[in-house]
């Protein structure tokens, strides 16, 4: 069942300008990206880096000197 | 002039940095109110900059290749004191009390700044069609893109105001603009060059590299910014390559991958042209050609579309109730992804790492893939949509068809122009993480046995 995306958008207190190509662009977007998640390994783990400075609880590198 | 030769002339004492810059200055008045390349122009700054440099280099004191050469930098990168807008409403009138890296890394290699190139609204498009700032043309040819997002870079170097300027690449925003105004342009690997005080699109695609006229410069450039940064938690420790090419670049022996799906697929008979003629060029040189079949670009956009859109809107939300202050493309992005699930976006994250290991294995078999960078030439400017073999298909997807994936890996790739006989083309020379050496080798070769058509007129 296609999900609709102006609905959930709704729901999150977003509006789209242009609710149609909204919804075309993100439901293209899922049924390309839905048949490859069902490809992923159970144990595979995301590509994210978990920093030395956020293990060690040192200081934030780009707030240091944020104006 | 490229920096190679205004170096020569300077070390001669042909010409000093003082006049350098006053031809500079005198090209971006005459150019800028065309091109729109410039949002700010920092001509006081840069006149104490250049004479700073003449004076040390009269003193013997000489920072290296780079030393009292224009440049410019997009406006994304900090500048202590001197305004940053992002190309965006909200940072309008932002000026920050601190310089990014990669902003302190060339001052110390003796630039001399210009001033701050414009840029597509935050960074997000290929455009560089800016509703606040104005419109930024391609100097070949006014009515068309510089493509985008540092449009005002290559514009800026297009037209001979700068011989170098900074841009930044999530998508394809160095390659594109490179490849759309006839110029090279440089992605560096994923932590190469510090992203400490740029103003982020995105947390885990962004790059920072160069665009030039020529290979040489291009090296020169990322020799003076590579390197580890404790202050960017993406900071790579891996070793910095000596990045200038041999005067004379050889390639013999070279195995080049030449895919044998998705890049060819839909493309414009020039660029398909251009690109046969680089793989022949390549052949000419004593490099092997190897066809082989690449995973699925397609669904890597895909996965990297993800992770953009679902970064940038939760960098951008808290900004994103006062609508106004947005492009109509901009915002349409950023509801996308703030409506995308977080299981989206750890699932992207998860397929990238996965992607990333199958891509690899083609490095077993070659030394460098090449690509087009664009499978179109520049766009007129409002042209939503481009025919490609008779099939229509949105802009922005279209120019970013073949750059993407390279953000979503974090391997090097670089925009090379081919000779063209009408509008620019450029060609994609991508190699494994860290081997931009190897890259801009491969770019000086081909450069010298197929240098792009001559100067612009505006130049």
């Amino acid at each position: 069942m296609p999900i609709n995306w102006t609905q959930i958008a709704e729901a999150r207190n977003i509006v789209p300008d242009d609710p149609e190509k909204f919804n075309s662009v993100l439901s293209a977007l899922e049924s390309a990206f839905r048949p490859l998640v069902s490809t992923i390994p159970f144990t595979t783990e995301p590509a994210i880096i978990l920093s030395e400075s956020a293990v060690a609880g040192g200081p934030i590198p780009h707030l240091d000197k944020r104006s | 002039m490229t920096i190679t030769e205004a170096g020569r002339a300077l070390r001669n004492r042909g010409v000093s940095s003082a006049e350098l810059t006053e031809q500079s200055l005198a090209q971006i008045d005459r150019l800028n109110p065309q091109f729109n390349a410039f949002l700010t122009v920092t001509a006081a700054e840069a006149r104490a900059s250049a004479a700073r440099a003449d004076k040390e280099l009269a003193a013997s004191q000489d920072r290296g290749p780079l030393h009292g050469m224009p440049i410019a930098l997009k406006d994304v990168f900090c500048t202590e004191g001197i305004r940053t807008t992002c190309g965006s409403l909200l940072f309008k009138n932002h000026i920050p009390a601190y310089n990014s890296a990669v902003t302190d890394l060339l001052a110390q290699a003796g630039t001399v700044l210009t001033g701050k190139t414009g840029l597509h609204e935050l960074a997000y498009g290929i455009t560089s069609n800016n509703p606040h700032f104005g419109t930024i043309r391609n100097p070949h040819d006014p009515t068309r893109i510089p493509g985008g997002s540092s449009g005002g870079s290559a514009a800026a170097v297009a037209s001979g105001m700068v011989p170098a300027a900074m841009g930044s690449d999530t998508g394809g925003s160095i390659r594109i603009p490179a490849s759309f105004c006839g110029l090279v342009g440089l992605k560096p690997t994923s932590g190469r060059v510090s992203r400490y005080g740029v103003m982020p699109l995105d947390f885990s695609l962004d790059h920072m590299g160069p665009l030039t006229r020529t290979v040489r410069d291009a090296a020169l450039v990322l020799q003076a910014i590579a390197g580890y940064d404790h202050r960017d938690d993406t900071s790579s420790r891996h070793p910095i390559g000596q990045y200038l090419p041999a005067e004379e670049p050889a390639i013999k022996g070279l195995r080049i991958g030449r895919p044998t799906n998705f890049y060819f697929d839909r493309l414009e008979p020039e660029v398909r042209q251009a690109v046969d003629q680089a793989f022949q060029n390549a052949e000419s040189l004593g490099a092997h050609v190897i066809p082989l079949e690449v995973p699925d670009i397609a669904a890597m956009n895909v996965v990297a579309r993800i992770i953009l859109m679902s970064e940038a809107s939760a960098l951008l939300q808290p900004y994103l109730e006062d609508r106004a202050k947005f492009g109509s493309d901009v915002l349409a992005l950023f509801d996308q992804g703030r409506a995308l699930p977080a299981t989206d976006y750890i699932n992207a994250q998860r397929l990238r790492r996965l992607m990333q290991q199958d891509y690899a294995r083609i490095w077993q078999r070659i030394d460098v893939l090449f690509t087009p960078t664009s499978p179109i030439r520049a766009p007129r400017i409002g042209e939503a949509t481009v025919l490609i073999d008779g099939t229509p298909e949105d802009t922005r997807m279209a120019s970013t068809r073949f750059v993407r994936a390279f953000n979503l890996m974090g391997w090097p790739a670089l925009s090379l122009p081919l000779p063209s006989a009408t509008l620019p083309i450029g060609l994609q020379i991508v190699a494994p993480a860290f081997e931009e050496a190897r890259i801009l080798q491969v770019a000086a070769a081909m450069e010298q046995i197929s240098p792009p058509a001559g100067q612009l007129n505006a130049a």
